[in-house]
């Protein structure tokens, strides 16, 4: 797993370094600054975040919604509680100092938002009905589909309206294939594009790769269910 | 009971069909353009129910719901922040997709005991109150209506609603009051085990709810919102069995 670690306490720092050297696949980058790391997040890919609170003079307040869409954590000496508010809150928030059963604790609650699909909503709502199981599941790839398809040129163009509108037609579906992480990180998003947060491009990769991956699903249960499109 | 479905999205449609089916609804039509739905319900008073969504282009659920007030029309939404101003339309009920047969029948039968509630026993006052009745309190209250002192049984009273500077009574049989007062003072006169307040602008009588979904109370046929802030003490009120 890669995690990113903003921080700008040398010893916390040399302290990450150390535990992450001992640990078995875990790669680490670190920064100092929110900017920094901004920039990181949209360039490369991490697993999660672990972040201070403050860094100099600038407060994670500022910052949060450049995560948004990436799991992340508050490490710090006294965490803000008000965080558990934010329209995306850190999975959990630590003391310092950092340890290594902290980072295994980060990594598996990470590893537990990793979703398992299934279609047992369709499958409830058709009754064993295999014509009207295969009209809905066609539906769904449709929609996800032409989700995945125009989100892209509705971001190069900043159709922002246009990206509320599909994103909103999306939400409950990923409730309907059990993928409540999207499901909510579809939900923040729309809150954030209405309420004029600016969508860090990590976000946009990641409404993307969401609905790829809830297509895999659809098309190996089209496969391995032999539904057909009438 | 004769239905529609209003819903753009296709999946939706097909899910809400489904039920209909399922539970033997008459249905009548499928709209995935509220447009065109709104032109059809003009055209008839054929229709006992409606499953609306609200967010849909060109014209929303509420769009609808203000050119047709007299409609049943149980809401089906993803958006759980317009319950309130949902319920305010008077809706039969308020369900968040993706629905589940489960949801979608309590929902019909509050339509059903809407539509007509004598024949549907759930429309007798249920025992729903866990509270133990006190000797000591007020059987009736007096309100000042038009410089007259009026006499109301508090066990006649389902549901009272803030409207303004005044509040309105509402009454199992007789005439609705209006008076010139405030919720907080006519409850400062209610025995605290029989009404409560569930919402800012209302308080209900608790002997007269039938039942209580997450987000509204059905009593006497209406479907009365209930806010986060007043559900414990509601709940703490009521014989639960956990």
């Amino acid at each position: 797993m890669k995690f990113l670690y903003i921080e700008d306490d040398e010893i916390d720092i040399k302290s990450c370094k150390m535990l992450c050297s001992g640990l078995e696949d875990v790669q680490v980058d670190i920064v100092d600054d929110f900017e920094k790391a901004s920039h990181l997040i949209a360039e490369r890919t991490f697993d999660f975040v672990i972040s201070d609170q403050r860094l100099g003079l600038d407060s994670f307040e500022e910052f949060w919604h450049q995560l948004l869409g990436l799991p992340y954590f508050i490490l710090s000496n006294s965490p803000n509680e008000n965080y558990r508010n934010l329209l995306q809150p850190p999975l959990e928030m630590y003391n310092k100092p950092i340890t290594g059963n902290t980072i295994l604790e980060m990594m598996q609650r990470v590893k537990a938002l990793e979703p398992s699909p299934n279609l047992e909503y369709a499958e409830m709502i058709t009754g064993g009905d295999k014509q009207l199981l295969s009209e809905m599941v066609f539906i769904l790839k449709r929609q996800f589909e032409e989700g995945r398809q125009r989100l892209p040129d509705l971001q190069k163009n900043n159709e922002i309206e246009e990206i509320i509108q599909v994103v909103h037609k999306l939400i409950s579906k990923f409730t309907v294939l059990s993928m409540e992480d999207s499901f909510s990180f579809f939900n923040r998003v729309e809150k954030c594009l209405r309420d004029n947060i600016e969508l860090n491009p990590y976000a946009y990769k990641r409404l993307v790769s969401d609905l790829e991956r809830g297509n895999d699903f659809i098309n190996l249960y089209i496969e391995t269910h032999e539904l057909h499109n009438s | 009971m004769n239905c529609i479905i209003v819903d753009d999205d296709l999946f939706y449609c097909k899910t809400l069909q489904s039920f209909c089916e399922r539970l033997d609804l008459n249905l009548l039509g499928v709209y995935s353009d509220p447009v065109k739905a709104l032109s059809a319900l003009s055209e008839t008073d054929n229709v006992d129910l409606v499953f609306l969504d609200i967010h849909m282009p060109d014209l929303s659920g509420f769009d609808i719901l203000k050119s047709n007030p007299k409609l049943n029309v149980v809401i089906s939404t993803m958006d759980e922040s317009k319950a309130i101003e949902a319920f305010d339309y008077n809706v039969v009920d308020y369900l968040l997709k993706p629905v589940t047969l489960d949801r979608f029948i309590r929902a019909v039968n509050r339509a059903k005991e809407r539509i007509n509630p004598s024949k549907n026993p759930a429309a007798t006052p249920a025992p729903a109150s866990g509270a133990v009745p006190n000797k000591n309190e007020p059987k009736e209250i007096y309100v000042n209506v038009n410089k007259r002192l009026v006499k109301i049984v508090l066990d006649n009273i389902y549901l009272i609603e803030a409207k303004g500077d005044y509040i309105l009574i509402k009454l199992i049989e007789g005439k609705n009051q209006v008076v010139h007062t405030t919720l907080k003072s006519i409850m400062s006169k209610l025995p605290e085990n029989s009404f409560v307040r569930v919402h800012r602008s209302n308080v209900v009588n608790i002997k007269k709810i039938v039942d209580i979904e997450d987000s509204s109370i059905l009593i006497q046929g209406e479907v009365v919102p209930i806010s986060k802030t007043y559900r414990d003490d509601l709940l703490s009120k009521l014989n639960l069995i956990n």
